[in-house]
């Protein structure tokens, strides 16, 4: 434990990150700065615009079309669980595929880890637009789109909490003179789940966000609805819609916490 | 001893009635291996979670043949993809340095913010409780708003340009980095905070010499996620209309000019791989450390 | 007294760095043999060089009259193991699963594919398993998670887990150096009686002399990577410890606590 006289001294070694961390920020904002030609005031200037904009235009906020607009927000969410349903069951397969412990075949663990990476560093709405050339826009779309974004990344923490399990286990399995198969099923698995919850309750969290980007730019649901209010400068109606994702979003929120208290305790 | 191993030679012992542990069974009268009640929230949470995602499958009224159709098309998308079109390569390369800039400037200035938001949040350093409270819920709104839909607003608000990108990442990622700023300040231990106070120190004082510290390696972790995500975002802020490789991305997918799209986008995902690279190096030279 | 396991000129080597040199000792149906030896002087690599997790570079295995060295096939490695039991430093248990379960972990290798991985252990097992726990004095926590459990409950459990596999051979792998001296005592005395009334063959690595004196039929003392001492424990002579750790026996004393905190 820290004392009184010992408080005020950062180890050097910190100070020296801190430092370096600090030299290579301020970099890149004098870069980006120049580059961009951004005025960090220049906002100030325009903040009349800014209010009359909010309080003439967005608010109140109305729900035009409570019909349609229900459908859009039932077809939102349903993106969201089912991209996230696949995407789980798909990634437990190829994370064991992919984790060093238990993939059979190195060169299958590597393809594995390279598709991860690839599903997860392209940004879903980018995703979205690929997949329209083939499959068109509607909610087919949104839910590809979100799925290889979340198998992505799902696969990749998957992966990590499997290797997490780790020698010492597995060591006493061998020992035991189990199989493979067994070890995953009998150690692995119920090692790992509390790890694989977490993520999955994550990876809802992100899909509900993410499932209205993508159906604005063409995977449908609420999303698209409300692109539709801004384009035809229907304002009051488009932050009906933004209020109700927010309120989504919340609400989808507490109950992921709530069910990561509930179940990983 | 000879008891015990008698016991245990004459096969199966007859358990003892007052023995405390009685055991489980199951239906059909074996001995259970587990407490199920133990495991039951897990199990019920798969269940529910497996119906609610095939209920949501069902409600999204899923066009099957589009499905199909779509996937007997993609050979077709991908020899249209493949057609790399280097013709636009230096604009590309200027729109990509643009959102690298964005995402650089709006994670810097919402870092600032969100370190005074932070201070006011954090429960163990906040001047005003209420302050705090307030606070929370109205940054848990900001928050609850993608940075996308909020850069859509500003847009409308002041129009084409960076400025627009910048300032909607920011109302996002500011409250962003209030939130895991005040966590990372909570976790400091209440023993170095009252030891400070005891010596006399100042709120400032104690915030610089104490606080940010111990609260360094969170800040960190955390300003590397949100550079992450503020990147994924003014990368793609160009399709709903902002500027950036987004808007080259789109709009070489209106032109069908697919071949400069897909360079576009092998560019966006190279530099978010090397990111990934480097912050996986950076964690793990400091796991040595 | 029937030989269970007779090791002759072991050697391991990673590359150019040698682990075990030249190790030959023989353990018979019953005997508790202590390994005693500086940290890397290769105890480690020796036991597991016995069950073939490590592969040796060169020299024989005979287990109950088998070549272990020899085996090749997957199949044939697992059966062998079987009859092998392994107690570990860390315990190496499944926390999140409950008591009963990892003990009943010693009878995969005995149970067909399908119901190893599905988890379906008999009645049969069941009820060994519930006789082990007793016997070690854990009836109690049979549904508790293992992860609940004090460091000397869960290496009672490792105990438990090795009996069901009904072994031939028992390898200690240090498995007091991350327990408290109670629990140590409750532990080594479980592993002897064990021994003793089971007539399994023991072998034990221990970084504490005196332990080793303690329970120990035969001590085997290991310097780097070969073997210096091979008899009772009435001729283990101070000048011998000293060969051993290559270290007047003063210090020695503080080493070796050092050396345990380090583990604990």
């Amino acid at each position: 434990m820290r004392n009184g006289a010992k408080i005020a001294l950062v180890p050097k070694k910190q100070r020296r990150i801190a430092l370096a961390a600090f030299g290579v920020i301020a970099a890149l904002f004098v870069a980006a700065s120049l580059q961009t030609q951004y005025q960090p005031f220049e906002f100030l200037v325009s903040m009349e615009n800014f209010w009359l904009f909010i309080f003439e235009d967005l608010l109140p906020p109305k729900i035009a079309d409570w019909g349609t607009i229900l459908e859009g927000v039932v077809q939102t969410i349903s993106m969201a669980i089912s991209a996230s349903l696949i995407a789980a069951i798909l990634s437990l397969g190829l994370a064991f595929l992919g984790a060093s412990t238990t993939s059979p075949w190195k060169p299958l663990k590597k393809l594995i880890r390279l598709l991860a990476s690839l599903g997860r560093n392209i940004p879903s709405m980018i995703w979205t637009f690929l997949l329209i050339m083939a499959f068109g826009i509607g909610t087919v779309v949104g839910v590809l789109a979100l799925l290889i974004t979340t198998c992505g990344f799902l696969t990749r923490s998957f992966i990590e909490i499997i290797d997490e399990v780790g020698g010492e286990s597995l060591e006493a399995m061998e020992a035991v003179g189990a199989g493979r198969l067994t070890t995953i099923t009998q150690v692995i698995i119920p090692a790992s789940l509390p790890g694989f919850i977490s993520w999955l309750l994550y990876s809802l969290e992100v899909n509900i966000r993410s499932s209205t980007l993508v159906g604005a730019v063409g995977g449908g649901g609420i999303g698209l609805i409300m692109m539709g209010y801004i384009k035809q400068f229907r304002y009051h109606s488009a932050m009906g819609v933004i209020l109700l994702v927010a309120a989504i979003v919340i609400l989808v929120d507490m109950l992921t916490n709530f069910l990561r208290k509930k179940v990983l305790a | 001893m000879t008891e015990r191993i008698d016991a245990l030679q004459t096969g199966l012992p007859e358990r003892p009635a007052e023995s405390p542990q009685t055991l489980l069974r199951d239906r059909r009268g074996r001995i259970r291996v587990k407490d199920p009640a133990r495991d039951r929230v897990v199990k019920w949470f798969l269940i529910l979670f497996l119906a609610a995602g095939i209920a949501a499958l069902i409600l999204m009224n899923v066009d099957w043949l589009q499905f199909l159709e779509g996937i007997s098309r993609i050979p077709e998308a991908v020899s249209k993809l493949a057609k790399l079109d280097f013709s636009q390569l230096s604009i590309t390369f200027t729109s990509l340095l643009e959102s690298i800039g964005v995402a650089v400037l709006s994670t810097v200035y919402s870092m600032i913010g969100g370190m005074v938001l932070a201070v006011l949040l954090a429960k163990n350093l906040t001047p005003l409780r209420w302050l705090s409270t307030v606070l929370s819920a109205i940054l848990t709104f900001l928050r609850a708003i993608p940075s996308i839909i909020w850069v859509l607003l500003v847009l409308v608000c002041i129009g084409f340009g960076p400025s627009a990108g910048i300032i909607g990442i920011c109302i996002f990622s500011t409250s962003f980095f209030a939130r895991s700023f005040a966590q990372c300040f909570e976790e400091v231990p209440e023993e170095t905070l009252e030891a400070l106070r005891a010596m006399g120190a100042g709120r400032v004082k104690i915030f610089f010499g104490a606080v940010l510290p111990s609260a360094f390696t969170g800040i960190l972790a955390w300003t590397s996620i949100s550079f992450e995500s503020n990147f994924e975002a003014s990368s793609v802020l160009g399709t709903v209309g902002a500027g950036g490789i987004g808007y080259v991305i789109s709009n070489c997918m209106t032109r069908y000019a697919y071949g400069q799209a897909i360079v576009a986008i092998a560019m966006v995902l190279a530099f978010t791989y090397m990111m990934e690279l480097a912050f996986t190096a950076f964690k793990e030279k400091k796991g040595r450390i | 007294m029937k030989k269970v396991l007779e090791l002759k000129k072991l050697k391991k080597y990673y590359g150019q760095t040698r682990a075990v040199e030249d190790v030959s000792f023989d353990v018979a149906a019953g005997e508790v043999v202590v390994i005693i030896g500086p940290s890397g002087a290769g105890k480690s690599t020796v036991l597991r060089c016995i069950n073939r997790m490590i592969d040796p570079t060169s020299g024989s295995i005979l287990f109950e009259g088998a070549e272990m060295a020899a085996l090749k096939k997957e199949r044939d490695l697992k059966a062998a193991r079987r009859r092998i039991g392994m107690i570990f430093q860390s315990f190496n248990l499944v926390y999140r699963l409950s008591v009963f379960q990892n003990v009943l972990h010693g009878r995969l290798g005995y149970m067909s594919t399908m119901d190893a991985v599905m988890g379906c252990y008999s009645e049969e097992d069941k009820r060994k398993a519930l006789d082990i726990l007793k016997m070690i004095g854990l009836e109690e926590m049979v549904y508790k998670k293992a992860g609940e459990l004090s460091g000397g409950q869960k290496q009672r459990v490792g105990i438990a887990r090795a009996l069901m596999q009904d072994p031939a051979l028992l390898l200690c792998d240090e498995p007091i150096a991350s327990l408290d001296p109670s629990s140590s005592k409750i532990i080594m005395d479980q592993i002897h009686q064990m021994a003793k009334t089971r007539n399994i063959a023991c072998i034990v690595n221990l970084h504490q002399v005196d332990v080793a004196m303690a329970y120990a039929d035969r001590i085997v003392g290991i310097h780097q990577g070969r073997v210096v001492f091979d008899d009772t424990p009435d001729k283990l002579t101070t000048a011998m410890i000293e060969t051993i750790y290559d270290t007047p026996i003063e210090q020695l004393t503080v080493g070796l606590e050092e050396g345990v905190a380090a583990h604990a």
